[in-house]
């Protein structure tokens, strides 16, 4: 049981343009468990990741493990074992070497205990058969193994993955993704693990911390943010494809019960769906940002009467278990994800729908969720204040 | 604006091929043309005793989006490259336009082509970027701003050809490269990892622009790609290669649910198909898969999304087919990806994936669940890795 605790962490680069915040008052709890940092590249992850393994100084803020205060800690004094996306091994060593170099250094073990622990781990990884080989002779995959296990083996209690498997092609990442995923549950080690791929985030976290410009906007678990989104930004960086968000109006229509929600195409004004008036608190003329997921739209071509409204097949990427169906709307471009026994042809109408349960409503200024599709109403005063 | 490549103001100007296509540039502007076909008979390459590409044969048709898909050192790049003339040809015949081009020069095959790296010249700005490759072709100076012009609206980069590349994002890097190769209106365009550079979000939205753009242009091309979304998303056909060799040849939809072999199987599809040996132990698991097996099967393959948990309302999803008797499984792991979820499950001692929709609230780690298969999308391999066809 090891907590890592990061309380208000700041990182500032001061030089002659003047100051820049690479991470901005990040608070952060891990606890037995895999958090993924997440993030557009510069938005902080490996800054945040580099503080805590002692790599990179911290203007202001505290970083404690089991309560210990490490801020100041030397990185060989903090018990974390950090993988980079390199691999960092040393090319003149052999596998076992490489694997036993730190134990030698930083444990008073026997060489024999230290060869039962090489073993144990190098058996772990699968790479038994090539603790006498050289490094240079190894694959990627065997590579990436030879630094997992260099780095599990001193049992850390803080273990730091800098994209690990992003110099992996894509069958081997997708494996090394389930051992790593395995191993972490099984050793039951407070990992962090820093990703720009949001596949790999999603599947691999307990937790994932989503970073945009030096900023923490939302932790939770992959479902819960995914489902929950509490901005634009996070709705529209979790999931493949992205969220479709589209600037509504909220009018009254012919149901008195009923809300539609409305945008301009070309020119003329067009309802996409209809909401209860109860559940969204919206009011008519209400200007909110409309979130639909590409997997919660179905399609049919051609038109048939009822709910939804009209767009245009641009076209449609096959994708084996998926179509990715790009659809026209006058200006606006938006993606549905359908089960590939449906395929409608380039340049035909169709028409969608969309369950009004499946909804988003972002503010339309400040971007922050009114409404997820997980949770009907984060905070119904965030509607109202954005009415008036 | 439309734009067509073969539109030419001045055709006699659009040498650099000495196959350029005559009949083409007499066509009414407002028409598309007919697009070049490209050919290639037992292909050869090797280095020293390595034989990198197979003796292969290929005809990428006119106006075509091909995809050579495979693993890093299958002969994709090799390929590309033999067909731009970038590497010097051991064997066979490389046709463009009906025209052998074998020995001839790159300069002199009227194709373009975009590189992983974009290949930008740092030095000089987008516009001297897209400029530079035209030079050759004795435009006269309002031609040439005019295709500038031209090539910065098609690829909605008008706003950047003051700039240097070094001031350019990794997408509007990318945009450019496209933009100097299509500048010169090749007849074939041929592309080398195009997105690999960009960040997987931007590599996505990036694909399917660039597959409409060829679309607009009907423009032949040839696309190298490791990457079995990337491929399956743009291609109208896709040849797999494996080892120097073509293993499959056809559309994203045949290859992915009439593979040829179980390398194919299992090298599209995200997750990969599970695939278990037909012999062994007569676990629920593999009698439940084998039971409909072909004599020859060695082993036998469930794509994930095969694979349906069962609800008391029967297979939750929607089989296309009949399913069979349902198998014990426990949970493993459950693992959302958005838009979908990846189970993996245990029967016995054997792991596979499958991925669903949606999730009941019952199906987490450590549950037992019962799980039916679809029929036909079991599929049976012989001991040399190919697949028994039905029937």
């Amino acid at each position: 049981m090891v907590e890592l605790k990061l309380e208000d962490v700041t990182k500032r680069y001061d030089d002659a343009q003047g100051t820049e915040t690479a991470v901005d008052g990040v608070s952060l709890v891990a606890e037995d468990e895999l958090v993924v940092l997440l993030g557009p590249s510069g938005c902080g992850k490996t800054t945040t990741l580099r503080m805590i393994a002692g790599l990179e100084s911290v203007t202001s803020g505290r970083i404690r493990i089991e309560g210990e205060d490490v801020t100041d800690r030397h990185p060989s004094d903090r018990s974390i074992a950090m993988v980079f996306q390199d691999y960092g091994l040393y090319r003149t060593m052999s596998v076992g070497e490489n694997i036993g170099y730190g134990l030698k250094h930083s444990t008073d073990l026997s060489a024999r205990e230290r060869r039962n622990k090489v073993d144990a781990m190098a058996a772990k990884f699968g790479i038994e058969d090539l603790l006498d080989r050289d490094v240079a002779e190894l694959s990627g995959g065997q590579k990436q193994r030879v630094a997992l296990g260099r780095a599990m083996v001193r049992e850390p209690d803080v273990f730091l993955l800098d994209e690990p498997l992003a110099s992996l092609d894509a069958k081997l990442r997708s494996e090394m993704r389930t051992e790593l995923q395995q191993l972490q549950a099984e050793m039951d080690i407070t990992t962090v693990y820093v990703t720009h791929d949001q596949k790999e985030a999603m599947t691999m976290a307990d937790r994932i911390a989503i970073l945009d410009d030096g900023v923490l906007q939302q932790s939770g678990s992959p479902e819960a943010v995914y489902r929950n989104p509490a901005s634009r930004f996070v709705a529209d960086f979790l999931g493949n494809p992205p969220m479709n968000q589209i600037e509504v109006v909220a009018a009254p229509c012919g149901d008195p019960d009923r809300l539609a929600l409305r945008c301009v195409v070309n020119g003329e004004s067009v309802t996409l769906l209809t909401v209860a008036r109860d559940d969204q608190s919206l009011s008519p003329g209400d200007e909110v940002v409309l979130g639909m997921r590409p997997e919660t739209l179905s399609v049919t071509s051609p038109p048939a009467e009822g709910p939804g409204f009209e767009a245009i097949v641009a076209m449609t990427e096959y994708q084996g278990n998926d179509n990715f169906v790009h659809l026209r709307l006058g200006e606006m471009e938006f993606t549905a994800v359908v089960p590939p026994s449906s395929q409608p042809a380039s340049g035909e109408p169709c028409r969608v729908t969309v369950d009004p349960q499946e909804i988003y409503l972002f503010d339309s200024e400040s971007g922050d969720a009114i409404r997820t599709a997980g949770e009907s109403m984060i905070d119904r005063t965030l509607a109202s204040e954005s009415s008036s | 604006m439309p734009y067509n490549p073969s539109q030419s103001e001045q055709p006699a100007n659009h040498t650099g091929s000495p196959h350029s296509r005559a009949p083409a540039s007499e066509d009414d502007a407002s028409q598309s043309v007919e697009a070049t076909r490209v050919a290639l008979s037992a292909l050869t390459k090797r280095f020293d005793d390595v034989v990198a590409v197979d003796s292969i044969d290929l005809e990428v048709n006119p106006g075509e989006l091909l995809v050579l898909l495979g693993p890093s050192g299958c002969g994709k790049t090799t390929t590309l490259r033999m067909i731009a003339g970038l590497e010097a040809i051991s064997d066979g015949v490389v046709e463009i336009g009906g025209e052998d081009v074998t020995r001839t020069t790159p300069q002199e095959r009227d194709v373009a082509m975009v590189f992983q790296s974009y290949a930008l010249y740092p030095h000089k700005t987008v516009r001297e970027n897209i400029e530079f490759p035209l030079k050759k072709l004795s435009l006269t100076d309002d031609e040439m701003a005019e295709r500038v012009t031209e090539t910065a609206s098609l690829l909605d980069i008008d706003d950047l050809l003051g700039k240097q590349p070094s001031a350019l994002s990794g997408g509007q890097r990318q945009r450019v490269a496209v933009g100097r190769a299509l500048a010169r209106q090749p007849s074939v365009l041929l592309m080398d990892e195009p997105l690999s550079n960009l960040d997987a979000k931007l590599a996505v939205t990036t694909r399917s622009e660039l597959r409409d753009l060829q679309q607009r242009l009907g423009i032949t091309t040839v696309y190298v790609t490791h990457d079995q979304e990337e491929a399956m998303s743009i291609a109208d056909r896709i040849a797999v290669m494996n080892q120097g060799r073509i293993e499959q040849i056809g559309s994203p939809r045949e290859v992915y649910q009439e593979p040829r072999s179980e390398f194919i199987a299992t090298f599209l599809g995200d997750p990969s198909m599970n695939v278990f040996d037909a012999d062994g132990p007569a676990t629920p698991l593999r009698r439940t898969l084998t039971e409909t097996a072909p004599t020859a099967t060695a082993r036998v393959g469930i794509r994930p999304e095969g694979g349906y948990l069962l609800g008391d309302d029967g297979p939750i999803g929607t089989p296309a087919t009949a399913v069979t008797e349902a198998v014990q499984c426990t949970v493993t792991v459950v693992e959302p990806i958005g838009r979908a979820y990846e189970i993996t499950l245990r029967a016995g001692d054997q792991q596979f994936v499958i991925r669903t929709r949606t999730r009941p609230e019952w199906v987490e780690a450590d549950a037992d669940v019962q799980v039916v298969f679809g029929q036909s999308e079991i599929t049976f391999f012989d001991e040399t890795g190919r697949r028994i066809e039905d029937g």
